[in-house]
């Protein structure tokens, strides 16, 4: 009786697990813009997470998130440097979707001698949401589940311990394409919680 | 011992799902060490110890465009060199000498220096000259009502006046200088006639252009003892007029100049243009006008002497 128990109390535990993990996504919505074609039928070469999403919105989505990934290379280059370059403030004006606060959050890292180098990975990246041509400009939200174990945070030349670190957590990324550009704007990932 | 292991596995196991639902990890607050603080890298968020959050010091008057008295209005540093009011860095903010736009933390975080109101504003100020690539960035928190902004369509109209070539009047006069002129002789007062032009200038700040129309109005002639005003530029006197020919701006001394320095009156003339001005783009008002205003003085002397007439039997 007490095993069965057991067996169960772990089994609704697990489950409840992987519901965080999964980010507690809603599903993806199918577009009312008529410019997009309709969602495809599931195909075997579709993730699974952008089953449901149009063609349109899954090539969208896959160039969202490889500029963003090239977008945060460069944004952790400048953590890395730890300086408010000239060079950094016109990488935020033309890739960044509020490029004055990402511009602000570089400028208190480095006003307080703090320098983030190493790498992260990202464990999972999800679409939250796919919206293409809403309000004259394209935006997809994303998920992404990031491991930053391997960062190091230094300040004054002395390394910080960052407990936070210890478990991947879950951020939410807007992405931007607006009428007149031709790229991804990203915005500043908000965290959430653990993956 | 089975229950409590089993109680022990299922809050260790729900613990991380329990603890990472509150608000503030979902808007963007870490949960970080006593002592230490959130701060957003971009792509995560990392604790750190905020000494300095950013706090410039006393601003002075973050609304004053640093000028005073009549002079333009535009956008100046302190050490007076006109600046563009408004870049991608953002508008020029005088009280700290450099380029603001809005920034944006969570509240509680070291920005906001423990204020629960008012704003946060990002001020860059970039080294140009060299091989200088480095900016100084200040977060900075405002109290409501002391934001920074673009100009108004009314200091822009004056930024714009500021640019204006208003014209210094090129003074003449019948008889003309070097030659004396007489008590009692009506002088001819002139200005050329392409001195008496409107002038136009436009200024553009963000998406708000106003343009201003400088339109000559009078030219105020002081004259020594008196200051006369004429309403236009006056006539010309050309050798040949006759005595019929008049003139609207004119003057006729009743003293001689003998007792002033040099022997001459100091003179001076002032084109006055009625200047207003008009806004297109973003507009909170459609246009207004700075009423009248003075270009340079064109300056210049005026002998006069008293005619003696001698009666001959």
């Amino acid at each position: 009786m007490l095993r069965s128990r057991l067996v169960l109390a772990i089994l609704l535990v697990v489950t409840c697990a992987a519901c965080s993990q999964n980010g507690a996504t809603t599903g993806p919505s199918p577009s009312s813009d008529p410019t997009t074609s309709a969602p495809s039928a599931p195909t075997s070469s579709v993730a699974p997470e952008l089953v449901g999403y149009s063609e349109d919105e899954r090539a969208a989505y896959a160039a969202a998130v490889t500029e963003y990934d090239a977008f945060i290379k460069r944004n952790d280059a400048f953590y890395a440097a730890g300086a408010t370059t000239v060079e950094a403030k016109d990488f935020y004006q033309r890739h960044a979707v509020d490029w004055s606060t990402a511009w602000g959050n570089l400028a208190q890292v480095a006003n307080n001698k703090v320098t983030v180098t190493g790498t992260t990975k990202p464990v999972w990246t999800k679409p939250r949401s796919i919206e293409l041509g809403e309000a004259k400009r394209d935006v997809i939200v994303i998920r992404r589940c990031l491991d930053e174990s391997k960062r190091v945070v230094t300040q004054n030349g002395k390394k910080l311990e960052q407990p936070q670190f210890k478990d991947p957590h879950i951020y939410t990324i807007r992405l931007e394409k607006r009428p007149s550009e031709k790229w991804w704007r990203s915005g500043v990932a908000e965290q959430g919680p653990t993956c | 011992m089975l229950r409590r292991a089993l109680g022990s596995l299922v809050v260790a196991l729900a613990l991380p799902v329990l603890v990472v639902v509150p608000r503030a990890l979902a808007d963007g607050g870490a949960q970080c060490p006593p002592g230490s603080n959130p701060v957003s890298v971009g792509s995560g968020v990392i604790c750190v110890v905020v000494t300095d959050p950013g706090d410039p010091g006393d601003p002075g008057d973050p609304g004053d465009p640093g000028d005073s008295g009549q002079g333009p209005v535009g956008c100046y540093k302190s050490d007076g060199t006109e600046v563009p009011c408004q870049t991608g860095d953002g508008y020029w903010w005088s009280g700290y000498q450099c380029y603001a736009a809005a920034y944006d933390a969570p509240p509680g975080t070291p920005a906001w220096q423990g204020h629960t109101d008012g704003s946060l504003w990002q001020c860059t100020t970039c080294q140009t000259g060299g091989t200088a690539t480095t900016c100084n960035v200040q977060i900075i928190w405002t109290a409501p009502g002391q934001e920074p902004g673009p100009p108004t369509p009314e200091q822009l109209a004056s930024t714009a006046l500021g640019l204006m070539p208003l014209a210094k009047a090129d003074i003449h006069s019948a008889p003309e200088p070097p030659a004396a002129t007489y008590i009692g002789v009506a002088n001819w007062l002139w200005i050329p006639d392409g001195q008496w032009a409107t002038l136009h200038k436009s200024v553009t700040a963000g998406s708000t252009t106003v343009t201003v129309a400088a339109a000559p109005s009078q030219v105020a002639w002081n004259l020594g003892p008196k200051t006369v005003i004429c309403s236009g530029p006056g006539q010309a006197w050309v050798k040949g007029m006759t005595d019929a020919a008049s003139t609207n701006c004119s003057f006729t001394y009743q003293e001689s100049s003998v007792d002033e320095p040099d022997g001459a009156f100091a003179i001076a003339a002032t084109i006055r243009y009625e200047v207003t001005w008009a806004c297109t783009g973003s507009c909170p008002t459609a246009g207004g006008d700075l009423g009248l205003v003075d270009a340079p003085a064109g300056a210049g002397t005026m002998t006069v002497i008293q005619r003696q007439t001698v009666v001959v039997q």
